[in-house]
């Protein structure tokens, strides 16, 4: 009975140590995920044929990526068979030059896509043409510009 | 001073004295009502009923042995709430973020079955371009 009792009592005190800490320790991975390169997730050889073939330019690079970003991936992968074989060539072509960005740059990558279409498509060309014409520190001075107004908004923010 | 008012006075001020009784006595009371609880299983199978918010404590070792800082919670009966909490917590966190990487496959799916350079979108100065795109739009 004592025993029984003890048991019991000290299952209870697991459990609310569990219940306490738990959120503590789910809002400490991501902290740590970002912290250290090589994060965990699938190995290259336990993904499927169809994944590894639809990740192809991944495969050196794999074991550097992060838990969440292979998370990401997968989730690509499961789209792969249903591109035409031209969007297929596309994907594949892009995707070692996408996974090699930082995450900074990725984060760019995706506001500009989303502010490009948001204009009709001979705006959106322009800007290309442009960008494409402009001299390497021309590009460096727009790029210095527009990093200056991000952290003077920061600063306000501040 | 009314009927209803006597009482209030009444229960005012013996919740009052419970709150303020000391450690001993609180100690003693446990004791008693574990004592009187096994007597009573001893006597037969007889239904207790006992209150929702006791349920936690009963059967449970008395408030200071073992329970150290943990004895208040599962005194207020607060040990399957605060489990059932963090549970939800912890699957909603798993729900957003599950979300957060479909929006993100998505977003990155397009990207890549684009045509415009990678090495533009990775840029924060082709934003400036587009910025002025859209100004020369309005």
């Amino acid at each position: 009975m004592i025993d029984g009792g003890k048991r019991r009592a000290a299952a209870r005190r697991l459990l609310l140590a569990a219940a306490v800490f738990a959120p503590a320790l789910l809002l400490a991975r991501p902290a740590q995920s970002q912290n250290t390169a090589p994060a965990g997730g699938p190995a290259w050889s336990q993904l499927s044929p169809q994944q590894r073939e639809a990740l192809a330019p991944l495969a050196g690079q794999w074991t550097t990526i992060p838990s969440e970003n292979k998370r990401k991936w997968l989730d690509i992968a499961d789209k792969y068979p249903q591109l035409s074989p031209e969007g297929k060539t596309r994907l594949q072509a892009r995707m070692a030059e996408f996974a090699r960005l930082t995450p900074e740059q990725r984060r760019t990558a995706r506001e500009n896509f989303q502010r490009a279409y948001e204009l009709p498509r001979e705006s959106r060309e322009s800007a290309v043409e442009q960008y494409r014409l402009l001299p390497d520190d021309k590009k460096k001075e727009l790029t210095e510009r527009s990093q200056r107004k991000d952290a003077a908004k920061e600063a306000q923010k501040k | 001073m009314n009927q209803d008012e006597f009482g209030f006075r009444v229960r005012q001020a013996l919740n009052d004295g419970a709150e303020r009784l000391d450690y001993r006595t609180v100690l003693r009371l446990e004791q008693a009502r574990r004592q009187a609880l096994g007597r009573q299983r001893r006597a037969g199978p007889a239904t207790v009923r006992l209150p929702a918010l006791q349920l936690a404590t009963a059967g449970a070792p008395p408030i200071d042995s073992g329970g150290g800082a943990w004895g208040w919670l599962r005194g207020a009966g607060l040990v399957a709430p605060l489990l059932a909490l963090a549970v939800g917590f912890v699957a909603i966190s798993h729900w957003q973020e599950e979300l957060e990487i479909q929006r993100l496959a998505a977003l990155d799916f397009a990207v890549l079955l684009d045509e415009g350079p990678l090495e533009a979108y990775a840029d924060q100065g082709f934003g400036v371009l587009l910025q002025a795109e859209q100004r020369a739009d309005r």
